[in-house]
């Protein structure tokens, strides 16, 4: 749980980085994007063997292969929105002398938040159920009990261990969510609310 | 005929008492030889323009679509680079001031309205005073004073959100946001373009009230004439490039249209709309002692005397003047002003 958490934190600060520095332009924006799924497309499982190839059967193996599955849902969401600012507010704000910076920070943001938090959220489930993936890697969290399942296939434990597994992460992943629904209604404005 | 001059010398002006950056009535801008070539056009949006709008007035630029007049005025706050020509403002060329602390001086109105979705009203309202880093005291009390003055309860509408209001609401909260930090100069981009024209021609009326006490320099730009009419000191009617074609009095205009380029804008009644810029004790007043069924105040235009005349099937109808009558007009007098104006010493 605890890696997910620090996946999802580390994916947050690169993912609003890249969107930060490429909404604007059109073209770096659908680069952006365009690269960020087909990283996604990659098999985890021979991610994770390329690294272990590289870095030992370690969490520094795992790691860099988390973040980068959940930067897709947060550098996509991330530019969408902060292209989804009403032309004429920005031009207003604009015209009144609302500078670059505070147009990133107190409209730009605020107005991409509730989609950004969204991606965010994708993005936390999937790391989740990627998280006991990476145990194949390394023996962390919850997947370790569907590692040894599959490694003692047949065995009389095989199907406890298994459902031991998809009930954790499923409910590791219902927490996850909850959290979400609490953190979306005290950080979103009540004039940004639907 | 007046001849049809690129710049016009400001006949009266607006009282100016200081500097653009202190001072909260009118300061005179002045474009000279503005032009702008969007990139990848042939032909400039803005050719070679040249101005001079005198502080306090209204200047309205009307034209018809696409002949440049947004851009002009975009220019003067400088969310458009001019390619060449210059701006000053009182006197400062635009270009040597910092832009964002420059727009923090101009208030700026758009058809759109842009208030900032998660900002409440009164928040909205703040911004300029917030960017200008006023304390919290002054801004509350300026947002419920500018709030008041447009219109709205500041009880009520400050901490609602800007799509719990109607548009002319909205539109309200515009004027009101761009007038918070008092600036001496407005520009307004069609701002009552998106309204209904019974809430449009409240919101003209109350625009006009609030500039006769704030006394700003304002931009308005329009494509409506009869907008223009109302609302101008001074019309610059603008063909395609924002070439000038005429610019004057809304009176002058109709009286004399430069070209037939003006004619065609002014469309058809010019006879009759010059009637909304003269009032009825404007006229030799008749003997009172013809007793007639309809009364109009001395303060009325002619356009409303003629009206009644006309609806009524009138020839004649007596002039009061806090409800007492003082006189009595006939339609004769109304047709000789129309042909022999005013100011023609031969009147
Ligand atoms: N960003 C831009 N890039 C290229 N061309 C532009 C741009 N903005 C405006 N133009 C062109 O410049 C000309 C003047 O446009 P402008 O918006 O100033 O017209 P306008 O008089 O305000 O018209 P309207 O009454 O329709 O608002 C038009 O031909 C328009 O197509
Ligand atoms: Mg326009």
């Amino acid at each position: 749980m605890l890696l997910s958490l620090y996946t999802v934190l580390a994916a947050v600060a690169i993912g609003l980085l890249i969107a930060i520095l490429t909404y604007r332009s059109r073209v770096r924006a659908d680069f952006t994007i365009a690269t960020a799924a087909v990283a996604f497309t990659l098999p985890s499982v021979a991610l994770f063997g390329f690294l272990v190839s590289i870095v030992g059967s370690n969490l520094l193996a795992v790691f860099p292969v988390l973040v980068l599955y959940a930067l897709l849902p947060i550098v996509r969401n991330g530019i969408v929105g902060l292209q989804s600012a009403d032309p004429n507010v920005i031009d207003a704000a604009r015209g009144m002398g609302v500078g670059g910076f505070r147009m990133l920070w107190q409209i730009r943001l605020p107005i991409a938040w509730p989609v950004i938090l969204a991606g965010i959220r994708v993005s936390t489930q999937l790391t989740v159920g990627i998280v006991a993936i990476g145990a194949f890697v390394q023996k962390v969290g919850l997947g370790t009990y569907g590692y040894d399942a599959l490694d003692n296939l047949g065995s009389v434990n095989t199907q406890n261990k298994a459902i031991v597994c998809i009930l954790f992460v499923t409910l590791i992943a219902l927490v996850f969510d909850a959290v979400f629904v609490v953190i979306r209604r005290f950080t979103t404005p009540r004039g940004a609310r639907a | 005929m007046p001849e049809n001059p690129t710049t016009v010398e400001p006949t009266e002006t607006g009282k100016q008492t200081g500097p653009a950056a202190h001072d909260a009535r009118g300061v005179p801008i002045v474009l000279s030889e503005l032009t702008k070539t969007y990139p990848g056009q042939a032909k400039p949006a803005v050719d070679a323009v040249s101005m001079e709008i005198p502080a306090g007035e209204i200047v309205v630029l009307v034209g018809p679509s696409g002949c440049g007049k947004t851009t002009t005025m975009r220019m003067v706050n400088r969310l458009i680079e001019p390619t060449s020509g210059t701006i000053t403002i009182g006197g400062d060329d635009v270009t040597h001031l910092d832009d964002v602390q420059l727009r923090r001086r101009i208030g700026y109105v758009i058809q759109q309205i842009g208030l900032i979705p998660h900002l409440s009203i009164a928040q909205n309202v703040a911004l300029v005073p917030k960017l200008l880093k006023w304390d919290k005291a002054r801004i509350r009390s300026r947002v419920d004073e500018m709030l008041t003055t447009v219109g709205l309860d500041p009880d009520d509408y400050r901490d609602r959100y800007p799509r719990q209001l109607s548009g002319g609401q909205q539109q309200r909260v515009g004027v009101a946001r761009a007038l918070a930090a008092d600036p001496p100069i407005m520009l307004m981009d069609e701002p009552f373009g998106a309204v209904d024209p019974i809430t449009r021609s409240r919101l003209q009326d109350e625009f006009l009230s609030l500039q006769q006490q704030l006394g700003k320099t304002i931009v308005f730009v329009t494509h409506d004439f009869d907008e223009a009419l109302k609302l101008g000191d001074r019309i610059a009617v603008l063909r395609e490039g924002s070439k000038i074609a005429q610019y004057d009095t809304p009176e002058q205009i109709l009286a004399h249209p430069a070209d037939e380029f003006v004619e065609s804008f002014i469309g058809e009644g010019a006879a009759l709309k010059r009637l909304n810029f003269e009032r009825v004790d404007s006229l030799p007043l008749q003997d009172d002692s013809v007793q007639t069924r309809e009364t109009v105040d001395v303060s009325s235009t002619l356009h409303a005397a003629l009206d009644l005349m006309v609806g009524k099937g009138l020839r004649q109808v007596t002039v009061a003047r806090d409800g007492r009558p003082v006189g009595m007009v006939r339609v004769d007098d109304i047709l000789d002003r129309v042909n022999r104006p005013a100011e023609d010493p031969t009147a």
